[in-house]
């Protein structure tokens, strides 16, 4: 069984149709980058799974059972961080575990776990104005984290990020994946960039332009970490683009 | 005898550690000219995170191109508790740091105001921009975790105790 499933799954705004009968299943231990050109309905494909928003018609499952509403299996990072800047990064990470209920003690002891987790042990006190984008990103994924979600769902998460920042967030995003204390059983990451999907996830699943549809889905059979200056992760790069052409 | 105060260059740990990471990726060197065009960085901007990394350690400049030293390839080989201690242990061995620690140490509480670190940031390096200088140095103590800043009791204070005398010259074992 799929640990998230969307059923012939289309979204309408009115008269746009965003999403057309997409399929997918998001299995344990997977890391699944959806990737299509602008407005193709990718981040509004992240929503439906994070039961943010309902799908006009279709299903998602959720461990085989269906989802209405707010899926707390699931926890979002955002392209723009969403930080609440008067508060502290502490007090951004504990803000998820308070919504769900922890007791004081057990958010602090579970949010520095996981400032740790990020790097940004040292920076507790410090203020969203006091950060660069990078570490604003780091407090995002460490809020994420906290509430520990079977799956994270991240929405652009470096695309607000200059190049060489984005490339160290990645690999803290792999380290993470690969860090056996991080109990997260999926990701799925919303990208525009194909080198970025081809260099993280194990299937690259490529929407068509609006209304999005499944084009293609691409496993990714590269041991990670991925030499970019390999053929064959070059060749993934060319396949994906040439189905978005 | 006092030690040599170099100013920081004023750029951001994550580029840091990027920097190192693009050029592992290109066999562990590469030319600068070509990194500014591929990166879309103005050259100066790049120059700052070559100019920080090469002051902590992790590559050098031979000629036009940047070369990832040992150093650099184990911090990035690291996780990210290992990147942390590196950068803290290169950090120790900077002038700035070890005067602000000294200066720090010497102070009841063992804690400034920003407006006393950046008085003494401005006498100590007259020529540059003290609050861009005290941003990076906070964002690079911060991360080495070797002195903090409560922004709401405006106290700027050492994270814990380290000795300011001379680091291991072999680094972290």
């Amino acid at each position: 069984m799929a640990l998230l499933e969307l059923e012939r799954v289309s979204k309408e705004f009115g008269p746009l149709a965003a999403l057309e009968e997409v399929s997918l299943a998001v299995e344990e231990e997977e890391f699944v980058a959806i990737v299509g050109p602008s407005g193709c309905g990718k981040s509004t494909l992240l929503r439906i799974m994070a039961g943010l928003i309902p799908p006009t018609s279709g299903r998602v499952l959720l461990e085989g059972r269906a989802l209405n509403g707010v899926n707390y299996e699931t926890a979002l990072v955002f392209q723009s961080f969403a930080l609440l800047p008067w508060l502290t990064v502490q007090a951004n990470v504990e803000l998820g575990l308070e919504a769900r209920g922890l007791r004081p003690e057990e958010r602090r002891r579970k949010a520095a776990f996981y400032i740790d987790k990020v790097g940004l042990e040292g920076y507790e006190e410090a203020y969203p104005r006091e950060l660069s984008g990078g570490m604003k990103q780091r407090v995002g994924l460490a809020r994420a984290l906290a509430v520990e979600p079977k799956i994270l769902l991240m929405d652009e998460p470096f695309s607000s990020l200059d190049a060489l920042t984005a490339i160290s967030l990645r690999e803290l995003v792999l380290d993470l994946w690969a860090d056996p204390q991080v109990p997260v059983a999926a990701c799925v990451m919303v990208t525009h960039l194909i080198d970025e999907a081809v260099e993280l996830a194990d299937r690259v699943v490529v929407l068509s332009a609006r209304p999005g549809r499944i084009l293609k889905e691409v496993r990714v059979e590269l041991p990670r970490p991925r030499d970019k200056r390999l053929e064959a992760f070059n060749g993934y790069i060319d396949r994906i683009f040439s189905l978005m052409a | 005898m006092e030690d040599k105060v170099d100013p920081l260059p004023n750029t951001g740990v994550n580029r840091i550690f990027g920097l190192l990471e693009l050029l592992d990726d290109r066999g562990g060197r590469e030319d600068i000219y070509r990194l500014a065009d591929e990166l879309g960085y103005e050259l100066g901007e790049l120059l700052a995170v070559i100019q920080a990394a090469e002051l902590l350690g992790f590559l050098e400049t031979p000629g036009g191109d940047v070369l990832l030293l040992p150093l650099g390839k184990r911090a990035i080989e690291g996780d990210t508790n290992l990147k942390k201690a590196l950068f803290k242990e290169q950090l120790r061995r900077l002038g700035l740091f070890r005067h602000l620690s000294d200066y720090l140490q010497a102070r009841e509480g063992q804690a400034a105001s920003r407006e006393e670190i950046l008085e003494e940031l401005a006498h100590l390096l007259p020529q540059e921009d003290p609050e861009q200088l005290f941003e990076t140095l906070l964002n690079w103590g911060r991360y080495g975790e070797l002195f903090g800043y409560d922004p709401d009791e405006d106290r700027f204070y050492l994270d814990q105790l380290w000795v300011s005398g001379p680091a291991r010259p072999g680094g972290l074992d």
